[in-house]
């Protein structure tokens, strides 16, 4: 069950992006250097997001990738629905199910579902860049 | 992020088996294939793996087949995915291979970890007999209905 290399490289480098594109554009190398996603990979990863709309390029000598939207209007979710389909551990139930299955789908697989999605519909791009920023730049005590 | 056909299958087999063997003792592959839909040979390929994970154990004899090899109570949701799946978790970042693997110049979202302590969380506390009887009481509750 776990998540597909695209969207954790694709999460990587958007936030990457989103720390480095305030004040100037974004190569996608650049990126893909620092984060050590495969350029090949990352490039179409931009390409997905380009097409839905979360980030812009821009050509020329002082071009790039820059965020299209403010990170502190990007949720996670939206981002993963790109890059991944959906965020769900299970297809969504059909409506033939055992009573076997009723009982599993409602105890585990709904309450599982729920939860990642109510994490990720609350989580914006921002937010995860706060928090890495955080605890990257707490200082160190010496004594 | 799916998680796997045998992991569904896995829970699903083993939650029937914690509910018949309540009632009748160790319990057949081909009882279970009957009840789930599930094929006989692949219940026969599951099982040897649950065997060997010492989730379930085999009663031979006349009356022999299936009985889970702790009490439903003791055996997690979680328990079953670890044997299935390998591993719960959804970004686990002590994985080795990239894009897991985590370097410190790499940003890893404080999330990643939230998710998959949430899922942990979340599987290591559903047992098989919660599961179990949930579907005794429905069970029971369809059958009076149909019984009026």
């Amino acid at each position: 069950m776990k998540l597909s290399a695209k969207s954790i490289y694709g999460i990587r480098g958007l936030l990457d992006m989103a720390m480095h594109s305030k004040s100037s554009h974004v190569k996608l190398s650049d990126v893909a250097k620092r984060q050590k996603i495969p350029l090949r990979y990352f490039e179409q990863v931009a390409t997905d997001l380009r097409k839905s709309g979360y980030i812009y390029s821009k050509k020329g000598a002082h071009g790039g990738y820059g965020l299209a939207i403010p990170a502190t209007q990007i949720y996670i979710s939206e981002i993963l629905n790109v890059l991944e389909g959906d965020m769900r551990l299970t297809d969504r139930p059909s409506n033939r199910q055992t009573l076997l299955q009723q009982c599993i789908e409602e105890m585990v697989y709904e309450v599982l579902n729920e939860k990642i999605a109510d994490l990720l519909n609350s989580t914006t791009l921002q937010k995860m860049l706060d928090n890495y920023i955080e605890k990257e730049c707490e200082p160190m005590y010496y004594i | 992020m799916r998680i796997s056909t045998k992991g569904r299958y896995a829970l699903e087999a083993i939650v029937l088996l914690a509910a018949r063997s309540k009632e009748t003792g160790a319990v057949s592959i081909r009882k279970i294939a009957n009840e789930t839909g599930i094929s006989y040979g692949y219940l026969e390929q599951l099982f040897t793996l649950l065997r060997k994970c010492g989730l379930i154990m085999s009663k031979k004899g006349s009356k022999g087949g299936y009985l889970l090899s702790r009490d439903a109570s003791s055996i997690t949701v979680g328990e079953v995915y670890l044997h299935t799946e390998g591993s719960i978790a959804l970004v686990g970042c002590d994985d080795e291979k990239p894009p897991y693997n985590t370097e410190k110049s790499f940003i890893i979202p404080d999330l990643w970890n939230e998710i998959d302590d949430t899922i942990a969380y979340l599987v290591n506390n559903i047992t098989i007999e919660s599961l179990a009887s949930c579907f005794l009481k429905r069970e029971s509750e369809q059958n009076y209905n149909y019984n009026i």
